[in-house]
């Protein structure tokens, strides 16, 4: 029996030995490998084993490189739990990619090796203002944006046209600039009218603004930090310093407070927009206006071919601020700060830009619609096809990459402090319809609070 | 000869306790083999987690620094004194664990009592009743999340056209919890259901038959034999169910994300998104090992109160 028992546990012992031990690396030295979260079937990930596949052929002589693909669910899980355990298990990828505002955290972790000094002369300064800074941290460049995104607000056009002439005229053109206060102003208009005209168009309404705030609910919490810290941009502040650590003084500052009361009145009765809107409530006709990504292009004239949609620039929350504010920022290829072979290194960083030089980029754009992230790129946008929805949308959305889009905040606790500012203070506000500054200034108090705490480890 | 019989009665009773020792430690290698692989199994995913969770909530295990993690005490333990949305977790816990408990028994000892009668077509509701058992939570929970949009929801729909005020629902800090404890009795009720009608089936139709002949009305049949005759198997489920429902989960995460403002955020979600999303492994590993002493406590009142009932 104690004989017996002696077994077994050695049986387990070594069992547990051989599952822990690892080689240290999951890449072959003849193999650079990388993992995605683009699936292999969606066209993100068609495009990258295209691209990886040209690689290959046309770098017979040089390490061969395999791509890997991870799906992600929801805001990124499966794929980032399969890289933290690969992380555990000291086991990452030459390369992989991470969302942009998630670099900060794995540089400050000490898991990305910085590209500066192993890149071609001038590769950097050919991405765009926006992509660059999300991918630096500390002074330092880890991180090569392969795709840029974009906001701006749509409008039904058939809702637009029942308006009375004085509403329509509140409508900025599409090269011109607007403010938070306008937009707010002209979305009281079209609910007072919507709410008391019988013209057909309006037989779905149910807002005047779809905010997508149930993305927040469902868990997507970078939606609301993506699509409203602009508003604090706007209004020349942030939701944490340019440190990336001090929230108190920055989110509850005077300024900030101001933009998040503007955005509020959003929720004042009658509430113009709901924390609870339907799904696809602007797609379906529900909402006559809609604070959109720029997904909802390629959606909508896909998709929803019968609504006619037009756009117009992101709001600015001061109209006098001049700096860049409008969203911006995706995902990022980054390497294994772990590989310390100065040569392997090297290859690594030329597979990197591959990846996203000026013909990645607008390979991209073709097969995925994805935003250039190289200047050079950027004219590829067609705004001349046969349809002038998605002409008008493309010309707003290029304007903002070139001129006004800004990279989120980088900071080491990003995850934290981006779910925290969406779910306590963006959706609360929508949730309990808290339109007064006092309120409002007691949601963002806590939510300071709140991260301080946490982010304390970042300050020892 | 007598010597020989002796013998060979000596040595076949041996050869025979001898086999018989052969053939017990034989079953006991045949069974601690069979038994080897899940065990295995149970001490690398079950026992070796445990006793790992548990020294991690000792250190700053930070996800991303695995091999970076520093014994920092007590620390964990008392940054949750101060934690407001730990705490809040933690009653949002057993604040549905009160009121799902009992409602979900009684839906299923009422649902019981119906289809345990003989009559036509009552297999269909039996199987009707029990279909909500056998769907996955996730898509009981997005089913229900779509029912009970405020704005376009069926059931404010119907509501609506009742001339009943539409309700927030899930979008209500007072209502979303309730909301979901409604939901999770509903669709849990039909595996009790099947628990209590197998118990009906095994109660004596004589005793209900002498206390018809003793005047006894429904309630009074109800009261004093049925109740009493299905003790052993309500305080069965009484356990189980309470021990799932401190397990909540999926609900709230699909259908709230934990809001509005915290109202459905459970201990274990908390300890999820700590964990995972915020990848802090060290307090969340904290936080599973006070959970477990309180789960380890409930599990003793709860076994000393049934020991009282059957020594009763």
């Amino acid at each position: 029996m104690k004989k017996l028992m002696l077994l077994v546990s050695i049986l387990v012992l070594s069992l547990s030995l051989i599952a822990c031990s690892s080689n240290g690396a999951s890449s072959n030295d003849d193999k650079i490998v990388i993992w995605t979260q683009a699936a292999a079937d969606h066209p993100e990930g068609k495009m990258f084993a295209d691209r990886v596949k040209r690689y290959n052929e046309e770098h017979p002589d040089k390490p061969q490189v395999e791509i890997q693909n991870i799906t992600r669910a929801g805001a990124g899980s499966g794929y980032i739990d399969k890289l933290n355990a690969a992380i555990t298990a000291n086991d990452m990828p030459d390369i992989f990619t991470l969302d942009g505002p998630d670099i900060a955290a794995y540089v400050d972790s000490g898991l990305l090796g910085e590209l500066d000094g192993y890149m071609s002369e001038g590769f950097k300064e050919g991405f765009t203002e926006a992509i660059i800074d999300q991918g630096t941290v500390d002074g330092k460049f880890y991180g090569m944006g392969y795709s840029d995104s974009g906001v701006a607000i749509m409008y039904n056009e058939d809702m637009i046209n029942a308006l009375p002439d004085d509403v329509k005229a509140l409508i900025p053109a599409v090269d011109e600039d607007w403010t938070w206060d306008q937009f707010v102003e002209l979305a009281r208009k079209i609910d007072d009218f919507a709410k008391t005209t019988n013209d057909p168009v309006f037989e779905g309404y149910e807002n005047a603004v779809s905010l997508l705030l149930p993305d927040i609910t469902a868990g997507a919490y970078e939606t609301g930090t993506y699509y409203f810290t602009p508003l604090l941009w706007g209004n020349d502040t942030n939701i944490v310093g340019e440190d990336g650590v001090t929230v108190d003084g920055v989110l509850n500052s005077d300024k900030s407070i101001e933009a998040l009361t503007k955005y509020a009145q959003l929720f004042a009765k009658p509430q113009l927009a709901s924390a609870s809107e339907s799904e696809k409530a602007f797609h379906s006709g529900k909402t006559a206006l809609s604070v959109s990504g720029f997904w909802y292009v390629s959606e909508l004239t896909s998709n929803y071919p019968n609504l006619k949609f037009k756009t117009v620039r992101y709001p600015k929350m001061n109209e006098n601020y001049n700096g860049l504010y409008t969203p911006s920022g995706s995902w990022a290829f980054v390497r294994n700060g772990q590989e310390e072979d100065e040569e392997r290194i090297q290859q690594v960083v030329e597979v990197m830009e591959w990846l996203t030089n000026d013909e990645a980029s607008e390979e991209y754009y073709h097969a995925n619609g994805s935003i250039p992230t190289r200047v050079n790129a950027i004219d590829v946008i067609d705004t001349n096809t046969d349809n002038p929805y998605h002409n008008e949308a493309w010309t707003v959305l290029k304007y903002q990459v070139e001129n006004t889009n800004k990279s989120r905040p980088v900071s080491p606790g990003y995850p934290y402090l981006s779910e925290t500012f969406a779910k306590d203070v963006i959706l609360k506000i929508g949730q309990n319809k808290a339109t007064d500054e006092a309120t409002i200034k007691q949601y963002v108090d806590d939510a300071v609070k709140k991260i301080d705490v946490e982010f304390d480890k970042y300050r020892k | 000869m007598k010597t020989v019989k002796n013998f060979v009665k000596v040595r076949n009773t041996t050869e025979h306790y001898r086999q018989s020792e052969h053939y017990k430690k034989g079953e006991v290698v045949s069974a601690y083999g069979f038994l080897t692989p899940a065990m295995v199994l149970a001490i690398l995913f079950i026992v070796l987690p445990i006793i790992l969770a548990f020294t991690y909530g000792f250190t700053d295990y930070y996800l991303l620094k695995p091999n970076d993690k520093q014994f920092i005490g007590l620390e964990n333990f008392t940054r949750m004194l101060s934690d407001e949305v730990l705490m809040k977790s933690f009653m949002n816990t057993i604040k549905f664990v009160v009121f799902v408990v009992p409602l979900q028994l009684s839906m299923a000892l009422g649902l019981a009592l119906i289809v345990n009668k003989k009559i036509k077509g009552v297999g269909f509701f039996r199987t009707a009743y029990f279909s909500p058992a056998v769907l996955s939570l996730v898509v009981i929970s997005i089913l229900w999340t779509v029912m009970l949009n405020p704005t376009s929801g069926l059931i404010n729909e119907i509501l609506a056209n009742i001339g009943l005020p539409k309700q927030p629902f899930l979008s209500s800090a007072d209502q979303a919890m309730y909301t979901i404890v409604a939901i999770s009795a509903w669709s849990g009720c039909g595996y009790q259901m099947m628990i209590f009608l197998a118990g009906l089936k095994n109660i004596d139709n004589s005793l209900y038959e002498a206390a018809d002949i003793d005047g006894a009305n429904a309630f009074q049949k109800f009261l004093f034999i049925t109740i009493p005759s299905l003790k052993p198997i309500l305080m069965f489920l009484v356990i189980t169910t309470t021990i799932q429902a401190f397990k909540l989960i999926v609900q709230p995460m699909v259908m709230t994300g934990g809001g509005p403002d915290y109202s459905t955020m459970t201990i274990l979600q908390y300890i999820y998104e700590y964990g995972f999303r915020h990848r802090n492994i060290g307090y969340a590993s904290a936080v599973t090992l006070m959970f477990t002493v309180f789960l380890v406590v409930v599990s003793i009142v709860i076994k000393k109160l049934f020991r009282e009932e059957r020594a009763a």
